[in-house]
């Protein structure tokens, strides 16, 4: 008996070593291939599938399209760029797993972080101990407040967006009775939270304050509760369907009010499932003015994507094109060592982007303006009204 | 008063599309004792099946929607014959776990048929808006709350004034006698799971032009409906009309008159505490009650 166990044991031991061994060889082989192919690897934590899959696949094609264009023009650093895409999903856990997994198998340079900031939050540590600079779009304050030296945003923060949606209700639209509506996470309540700071301070009422859940289908209770209230304006912090959903809600149960309403909403995937005149006192901001009149560069970029993908770009992937050609142009410049990298990220400085003109303050924001859009009568179409810097 | 009956019939109609799922649940966990977490994919399902046939294929709603409904028969004989049939002599859990991972594959499969971006179903009475008592009140809320209790009454008079309905019962309160019986009882497990998927198909046909269809919408339906049942009773078909419409009224009443951000959480507390003092739910009976 006593030999069967010891015998049991040699045998589960060498199936341990060989593989042990045989991981060890994988992932050297893994790293050496990347290397001996002359490519230059980077990571990228992409919400391929699940409920963030929206903003994720355009993420996605945003740096499919990018990959090709700077192989085309000769690659980064002398090398072919080859991105690594791992699905982050809609899990925490994952996303950090995935992160573990990219600098385990290709030890990257760089990675394009997830789009979410919860994910981000729960990949901070690992980027800190990684030490490997890292691009990310999520919005919520919460990630710069942590001042990572190794972290760059590339959209405007929800603190600027929360700023934009309340001065414009006030400011720009005049009103002096504001209802706010917001998906309650991460991202709508302190954005709500801010708004209404932003509205008292500019001298109106907040005359109301409603929440309702991601994953809600049906606002009616909420948005009645605030028709009650008194508001002559609603401020709607929510993302792309759940925002349409609400502006559909106002029209049915006869809710004729004017609405300024946060980025989600405004891009095409969610003004699509929006009727004309469910727009028709809407006014909304966006990341960026992604429009063929903004120049022959933002034009060739739009029509690229849409033949390739047969969707509209929106702001929140494209903004991942432009960090990979900063990517591009600080690795040409410095090369692939990671603190160089990160202190020619923290030097960027008036780089003109199809989204944004991007320029690192101390605690990584590259972006600090959005634009605020009304919508054309009868039609889907934004209507460029201004630029609302932090 | 406006107010009032705007959110009841709101609610009313969020509640009867609750009790159409719960109701999944309750067929087929009656049947085969199982518990299927696959049922708010089930939903989504059967929403885009009606988005392809109405939207991309262009057909006119009548028929566009009964080519939905086919479908759903036909996922409904293919998920017994996929995931439950091989796994039915295996332990409930074996079951239950096969029903959560075909649910992941469902969704991830519905991902890449019809893509990330949710489409808007067309209503048969397009956006249609009546008034009563004041109060605006979408057409297909209206009639979503009819077709449903429609579809219950119809559901009960099969199970409880038919023959096969009378085996169906026969094989869920014991299946070895019903066997002994002569009674086809992987006939009548199949004729569950096309229930099932009628039942989850109709939901997902009804719910689409109120929310949108995007490949992530089953599971907080399947959610709902889960704690409809629970409140109602697991067994019980009145209990799931009931537990549906006490949910959705919940939801709606709450976020008005009590709070916005705790409205999920009071449905979900009324569930735990139904569970603590209640267990069998409003018309449920205790397991030892059974027959």
């Amino acid at each position: 008996m006593a030999r069967k166990r010891v015998a049991r044991r040699r045998v589960v031991g060498r199936r341990a070593i060989l593989a042990g061994a045989t991981t060890a060889a994988i992932t050297i082989w893994t790293q050496r291939l990347s290397a001996q192919s002359g490519e230059l690897a980077v990571g990228a934590m992409v919400p391929i599938t699940g409920p963030f899959n929206v903003s994720g696949q355009q993420y996605h094609f945003s740096l499919q399209m990018v990959q090709d264009e700077i192989n085309a023009k000769g690659g980064v650093a002398g090398k072919k760029l080859k991105i690594v895409f791992e699905d982050v999903k809609d899990s925490n856990s994952v996303a950090v797993n995935a992160y573990l997994k990219v600098v385990r198998d290709i030890d990257p340079p760089l990675v394009f972080l997830s789009s979410y900031t919860t994910q981000n939050l729960a990949t901070e540590p690992e980027v800190t101990k990684a030490q490997i600079p890292g691009f990310y779009a999520g919005g919520g304050d919460a990630m710069h407040m942590k001042k990572n030296p190794w972290l760059f945003r590339i959209r405007p923060a929800d603190g600027i967006q929360a700023l934009a949606l309340a001065k414009h209700a006030t400011d720009g639209l005049g009103k002096k009775k504001i209802g706010i509506i917001y998906v309650q996470n991460d991202f709508g309540q302190p954005g709500a939270m801010a708004a209404e700071k932003i509205v008292k301070a500019n001298g109106a009422e907040v005359v109301g304050m409603e929440a309702y859940a991601f994953t809600d289908n049906d606002m009616s209770a909420q948005l009645q509760k605030l028709k009650n209230a008194g508001a002559d304006c609603l401020i709607c912090i929510s993302y792309g369907k759940d925002g349409a959903l609400v502006l559909k809600l106002m029209k049915e149960m006869g809710i004729d009010l004017p609405v300024v309403i946060s980025s989600g909403v405004m891009v095409p995937a969610a003004r699509n499932l929006i009727a004309p005149d469910e727009l028709t006192r809407v006014n909304g901001v966006m990341d960026a003015y992604l429009a063929p009149e903004r120049g022959p560069d933002v034009a060739a970029y739009i029509k690229t994507f849409k033949e390739r993908f047969k969707v509209d770009p929106d702001p929140f992937g494209s903004c991942y094109y432009d960090a990979a050609w900063i990517m591009k142009q600080v690795m040409d410049k410095v090369g692939t060592d990671r603190t160089k990298l990160r202190d020619a990220l923290k030097a960027v400085k008036d780089y003109k982007g199809i989204t944004n003109v991007f320029t690192t303050d101390d605690l990584g924001h590259m972006v600090h303006s959005l634009a605020v859009f009304s919508i054309k009568p009868g039609t889907r179409d934004p209507v460029f009204i201004k630029t609302i810097n932090a | 008063m406006q107010q009032l009956v705007q959110l009841i019939v709101s609610g009313v109609a969020v509640g009867a599309v609750y009790a159409l799922v719960g109701l999944a649940f309750i067929m087929v966990n009656e049947a085969t004792g199982v518990v299927n977490f696959a049922t708010g994919q089930m939903v989504a399902i059967g929403c885009f099946l009606a988005v392809s046939t109405s939207l991309q294929l262009g057909l006119p709603l009548g028929p566009a929607y009964l080519l939905a409904l086919a479908g759903m028969v036909f996922f409904g004989v293919a998920f017994y014959a996929v995931v439950f049939r091989p796994l039915q002599d295996r332990p409930v859990v074996t079951v239950i776990i096969g029903t959560v991972m075909i649910g992941i594959v469902i969704q991830n499969a519905a991902l890449l048929t019809w893509g990330s971006v949710p489409f808007r179903p067309r209503s048969p009475f397009g956006r249609q808006v009546v008034d009563v008592f004041g109060a605006a009140l979408s057409a297909h809320a209206l009639f979503v709350i009819v077709v449903a209790f429609l579809m219950i009454a119809l559901l009960y008079f099969f199970i409880y004034g038919t023959a096969i309905g009378a085996r169906m019962r026969a094989v869920a309160q014991d299946r070895d006698a019903a066997r002994l019986m002569g009674i086809g009882v992987d006939r009548m497990f199949v004729l569950t799971w096309i229930i099932a998927g009628l039942l989850t198909g109709a939901a997902g046909i009804l719910v689409g032009p109120m929310w949108f269809a995007d490949v992530n919408m089953g599971d907080p339906i399947a959610l709902k409906a889960f704690a409809a049942i629970i409140i109602g009773g697991f067994s019980s078909v009145p209990g799931a009309i009931v537990g549906g419409v006490l949910v959705g009224l919940a939801e709606m009443l709450g976020a008005a008159y009590i709070s916005s951000a705790y409205k999920d959480g009071l449905v979900f507390l009324v569930m735990i505490l139904f569970l603590l003092v209640r267990p069998q739910g409003i018309f449920g009976e205790r397991i030892g009650q059974r027959a």
